[in-house]
């Protein structure tokens, strides 16, 4: 039975792989036809776009773990008796997922650049870094939320049986609560890690304003695709190319996601899925 | 350890929630191996009666001796309390993430430290003696009411206490898995098992209980021998609850 269940699964996933392809390839085909297609600025375009995706993915990997560590005491916090740890984290989740990611970048690189520059420091590099942490915040504002709900999810009959059974505060939040409210938060969790990978974005605003406002030659990146793409039909291209390697990235991510879903599954904990 | 201190002493034990008074000052005494019956009207109190024995709710005021040692007094840990009290829920309350074996060692694994091999050994013998070896890896949702009730009698009994609690053990029973779990109490209380059973089951009150407390409004109102009680109560009030729940 188990046989027949997994080679199902396989056929689903190379289904799924295949229709992926063709709509790929039904992208570009179009792009073709309609004109969008221009081999010298493919060449020029490419490359830069892979090391556009290249600092998306150095971002991703910074962001996600910060908000996701920060993200869990903050639903901690909010999900515990402790009126001080209760206000505070209140406080930042309210002001963090209240306020436009753009906000909170620009404010990083106005206000929190200038703070935190050590002298003779890459302003564009500082730049990334302070923007990648406004969006960290950001999104550990949202995962503070949702751990939150994963801890209120498991019932207090739980609570009681961990006490009842001696176990201590600390060991029921990590033999009894933990658990459940993780498995609960996964699929909110993925949806927020797509968010993340996508939101990143905005640090190429970043890349602009340092063209026109860091004095050294920090933003060659952006410097060197922001011409390209000033024609219509060309642009075009680079933007459905861009989607397509957002597109993967968060693919593979949700994937994962996914799969440690599977993994972790138990009956009768599933009702979030 | 001489037998000259009951296994429970409450004395005037006093819970209030909010502005609801919930015990005005009840005390009972339980000996060694005895079985006492909890029985009273909803709203009575013996839940958190039973709650504030094991200490998962502290009372007002009063104090509790549990063996010869006062558990209310501030510097005893109520986890050590309820190593040796153990409860058993309504509604079962058995970790829903963990297989049936790992809910049973889950005290000898993360308070005692036994490592997992032989705490794995100590809970199939225990499901063996609830009558469910072939239910050791199971989840919890895949289990019968009657099933998982037994595999939280045996979680109760794994950290080796002196008492187990019972709240309403087969209220949220379908009938038909009702006496399977009274057996295993029944056998549990013939083993010498001190037990303190809040329930509605006449049957097994007359049968295995050996002392009643009629508990209304937060007070002991009648106690005495469970055969006594329930077929000759003194009280007015009495008479009429247990006819009712006679039928």
């Amino acid at each position: 039975m188990f046989g027949w269940v997994r080679s199902r699964a396989l056929y689903v996933e190379i289904a799924r792989f295949l229709v992926l392809i063709a709509v790929i390839l039904g992208v570009i085909w179009l792009l073709g036809s309609l004109g969008h297609l221009d081999l010298p600025f493919i060449i020029t375009v490419l490359p830069l776009i892979f090391q556009g995706a290249a600092i998306t993915l150095a971002a991703t990997a910074f962001i996600l773990p910060v908000a996701l560590g920060v993200g869990f005491l903050v639903g901690w916090a909010r999900f515990s008796r402790n009126p001080l740890a209760y206000w505070v984290t209140t406080l930042f989740v309210e002001i963090f997922r209240g306020t436009p990611q753009l906000v909170l970048v620009l404010a990083a690189f106005f206000i929190g650049l200038p703070l935190v520059a050590p002298a003779g420091a890459n302003p564009q590099v500082l730049a990334f870094w302070v923007g990648s942490f406004a969006l960290a915040l950001h999104s550990a504002a949202y995962q503070g939320e949702i751990f939150r709900a994963g801890f209120q999810s498991v019932p207090t009959g739980q609570i009681e049986a961990a006490h009842a059974v001696g176990l201590d505060s600390w060991q029921t939040m990590k033999e009894v609560i933990l658990p459940q409210a993780f498995r609960v938060s996964l699929p909110p969790l993925g949806n927020e890690f797509a968010n993340v990978v996508k939101d990143s974005s905005i640090l190429g605003f970043l890349g602009v304003l340092c063209i026109v406002l860091c004095s050294r030659d920090l933003a060659g990146w952006g410097r060197q695709i922001a011409p390209l793409t000033f024609n219509v039909n060309t642009a075009v291209f680079s933007w459905v190319v861009i989607a397509i390697v957002y597109f993967i990235i968060i693919y593979v991510m949700s994937t994962i996601m996914l799969a440690v879903e599977r993994r972790l599954r138990v009956p009768g904990l599933e009702a979030a899925l | 350890m001489s037998s000259s201190h009951p296994m429970i002493k409450a004395e005037n034990i006093h819970k209030s929630y909010d502005s609801l008074r919930v015990l005005k000052g009840v005390s009972l005494s339980v000996d060694k191996g005895d079985v006492l019956v909890i029985v009273g009207p909803s709203g009575s109190g013996k839940s958190t009666l039973l709650r504030c024995i094991n200490l998962l709710v502290y009372p007002d005021s009063g104090s509790i001796w549990i063996d010869g040692i006062l558990t209310t007094h501030h510097e005893v840990r109520p986890e050590w309390v309820r190593e040796k009290v153990a409860m058993v829920f309504q509604s079962f309350n058995l970790f829903s993430h963990l297989r049936a074996v790992d809910n049973v060692t889950l005290g000898l694994r993360k308070i005692k430290g036994i490592n997992p091999e032989e705490a794995r050994e100590a809970g199939i013998h225990l499901l063996k003696s609830v009558g469910l070896e072939d239910k050791i890896d199971e989840y919890p949702a895949n289990l019968s009411g009657g099933q998982q009730q037994r595999v939280a009698i045996a979680r109760a009994l794994a950290m080796n206490p002196k008492v187990v609690l019972f709240d309403e053990p087969t209220s949220a029973l379908d009938p038909e898995f009702i006496s399977e779990v009274l057996d295993v109490m029944t056998r549990l209380a013939n083993e010498g098992m001190t037990m303190i059973v809040v329930t509605h089951e006449i049957g097994f009150a007359k049968g295995v209980a050996d002392h009643l407390v009629f508990l209304e409004g937060g007070r002991v109102l009648e106690e005495g021998g469970a055969r006594e009680v329930i077929e000759s109560p003194r009280r007015r009030r009495t008479q009429e609850f247990m006819s009712k729940i006679l039928g």
